[in-house]
């Protein structure tokens, strides 16, 4: 039983929860899901799924966290252990393990590119050099190679790394509560100033194409049509469930150092929204809007037709900021400086569940556990790096980064309402509460979240070609049978629509066969995580 | 921007500033508890 981390403030608790849910995809991804679904009208089943998925699902986290932590264990297998007599029950939480690692490995490098970009924004790069054309060499792209040995991306994926192990090292209170009071304010400062920035361009300023309002249009202007269509409602629940980091783990950990008798519903509220405005509010007015005074409304729609913003964040937001004059490394690194901080939160709050297991199970100290954490990440990271061409990256990204997190959530929403007991659950969330948490969320808990994850869960296992379920429906009645979507899990699972070959005639490999041994890859580290959790219960014999 | 878009727009923000406020400031508003050995040995007893 350990008692010895402590969050030395409540505040400070709630920033780094809502630094671990704010990330990359609340400036880059969520833009760009509501302009593709719906525009406004995306917000309407977004908000539903924030009350009928997201805010249970956080209540349920904390209180699996906290009841863990009473019991002196921080990561999720041993919360697992403690919430039932089943054996078994702990092996669900080698999913806390498993995903908060392997997302560390690849989010890292993506957090190292924010840190180069900001580097390299005020030094004037993307002054001289188009970031289309920077980026492919940053990455040591090379045409037809499955590898690529970046030797500047890699030092900055190291630094990076270093900075998560150097904070996460600290401890609790000095280290990621401070990270999270430094980080969190000025992420909503840059965010701020470039909002306001970016909505007073106006058509008379050099390079503006069209109005900023059109780009805040294509975001929020409802299309009513859009409430009808599965897809729609997929997208919104699929971004609530990524947004709040669900299904992870860190929730628990973060949770798991707070007291028997503390408040955990106002904290879990309190983190949640502050995500939603950090991402409605300043993620939702940032990225289109100025992209589109730049590029006109037909480039951006057609740049955000994946769903993503990425290509508009990385690749042309650099060019776009050199209208601005004096201001545009500035304006760059303070773009970039805040995708960092969301990133380095969130980071933290991957690493922290990892090195919680250490400390709890090995008993080993902070410095041990964070160099443990370092090295694993390291490992898998270059993995990510150097097979970046050959889809390495977009494995770790989907498997885990995607699939596991709904899985996790469906069991752990499963395991509290019928295994723990939604009584005991129930009394969990509600002891020590600030506020008053409507009855209805404890029916809510046992009978709708759990019909919500599972129906996300099939959506994404079987979503058909385009995303059109009624022509999909048409399909399977008339014998066509299923047309499955490439990035549904089952397309993906068996390479849909591209040839599954190894290797190719001249013998050399393919990017499919990189895959698969990724796929091997995690596989054997899941196995291998569940072995190790096997063996370190099997020490402590009955206690729990 | 059309007017259906300013209401989307200016609901939604209002919503979720109004929650997002009121709870962190009530946050602020209530110091912080920390656990104690005494408290995790008396709920270990109280589930047993």
């Amino acid at each position: 039983m350990s008692a010895k981390e402590q969050w030395a403030t409540r505040v400070g608790l709630v920033l780094a929860m809502a630094g671990n849910a704010v990330g990359l995809g609340n400036f880059l991804r969520f833009p760009a899901q509501a302009a593709q679904n719906g525009g406004g009208t995306f917000l309407i089943p977004y908000l539903i799924s924030f009350a009928l998925m997201g805010i249970p699902l956080l209540w349920v986290e904390w209180a699996i966290g906290r009841h863990g932590g009473i019991y002196g264990h921080h990561s999720t297998p041993g919360m697992f252990h403690v919430m039932g007599d089943k054996g078994w029950l702990k092996y669900i939480g080698v999913f806390g393990i498993f995903t908060n690692l392997t997302i560390a490995a690849y989010y890292c490098y993506i957090e190292s590119w924010t840190l180069s970009y900001v580097f390299h924004s005020l030094i004037g790069t993307f002054a001289q050099t188009e970031p289309k054309v920077f980026f492919p060499n940053y990455l040591g792209e090379t045409a037809d190679s499955l590898f690529a040995f970046p030797l500047e991306a890699g030092c900055w994926f190291l630094l990076t790394l270093a900075l998560n192990i150097w904070i996460l090292s600290k401890g609790l209170a000095k280290g990621i509560e401070m990270a999270a009071k430094i980080g969190m304010p000025l992420l909503v400062i840059f965010a701020a100033v470039l909002v306001v920035r970016g909505l007073m361009l106006d058509a008379g300023d050099p390079g503006v194409v069209q109005s900023p309002l059109d780009g805040l249009n294509f975001v929020w202007n409802p299309k009513l049509e859009g409430l009808t269509q599965p897809t729609t409602w997929l997208a919104a629940a699929g971004q609530i469930f990524f947004t709040l980091s669900l299904g992870m783990g860190a929730i628990h950990c973060y949770a798991s150092y707070v007291s028997k008798r503390s408040d955990i519903a106002l904290n879990a509220a309190s983190a949640g929204w502050m995500n939603e405005f950090v991402e409605v509010v300043l993620g939702g007015s940032l990225l289109i809007p100025i992209a589109t005074a730049y590029m006109g409304l037909a480039a951006v729609q057609s740049a955000t037709a994946g769903g993503g913003g990425f290509s508009l964040g990385f690749l042309s937001l650099p060019t776009l900021f050199n209208n601005w004059g004096w201001f545009a490394p500035i304006a760059g690194a303070l773009w970039f400086g805040l995708l960092f901080f969301a990133g380095i939160t969130s980071s933290l709050a991957m690493g922290q569940p990892i090195m919680a297991y250490f400390q709890d199970e090995h008993q080993m100290n902070r410095r041990n556990s964070a160099l443990i954490f370092g090295a694993s990440t390291m490992i898998l990271g270059l993995f990510c790096v150097w097979l970046y061409p050959g889809g390495a990256f977009d494995e770790f990204d989907f498997w885990s980064g995607t699939f596991s997190l709904v899985i996790f959530a469906l069991l752990e929403v499963f395991i509290f309402s019928y295994v723990f007991g939604i009584d005991k659950g129930w009394k969990e969330i509600t002891r020590g509460a600030d506020i008053h948490v409507p009855r209805i969320f404890r029916f809510i808990i046992k009978y709708v979240t759990p019909v919500f994850i599972l129906v996300v869960f099939i959506g994404a296992l079987i979503q058909p070609a385009e995303g059109n379920w009624a022509q999909a429906f048409r399909s399977l009645f008339s014998g066509d049978g299923w047309p499955l979507a490439a990035n549904s899990v089952i397309g993906k699972l068996f390479h849909v629509g591209v040839d599954s070959a190894w290797f190719t005639p001249e013998g050399r490999g393919t990017k499919v066969l990189v895959q698969d041994m990724t796929r091997l890859l995690l596989f054997s580290l899941f196995a291998g995580i569940a072995v190790m959790v096997y063996f370190d219960f099997r020490k402590k014999g009955g206690s729990r | 921007m059309t007017v259906a878009a300013w209401i989307m727009l200016m609901v939604t923000w209002s919503i979720i500033s109004y929650f997002t406020f009121k709870f962190f400031l009530k946050v602020l508003k209530t110091p912080h508890a920390l656990k104690t050995e005494e408290q995790i040995e008396e709920h270990i007893e109280e589930e047993q």
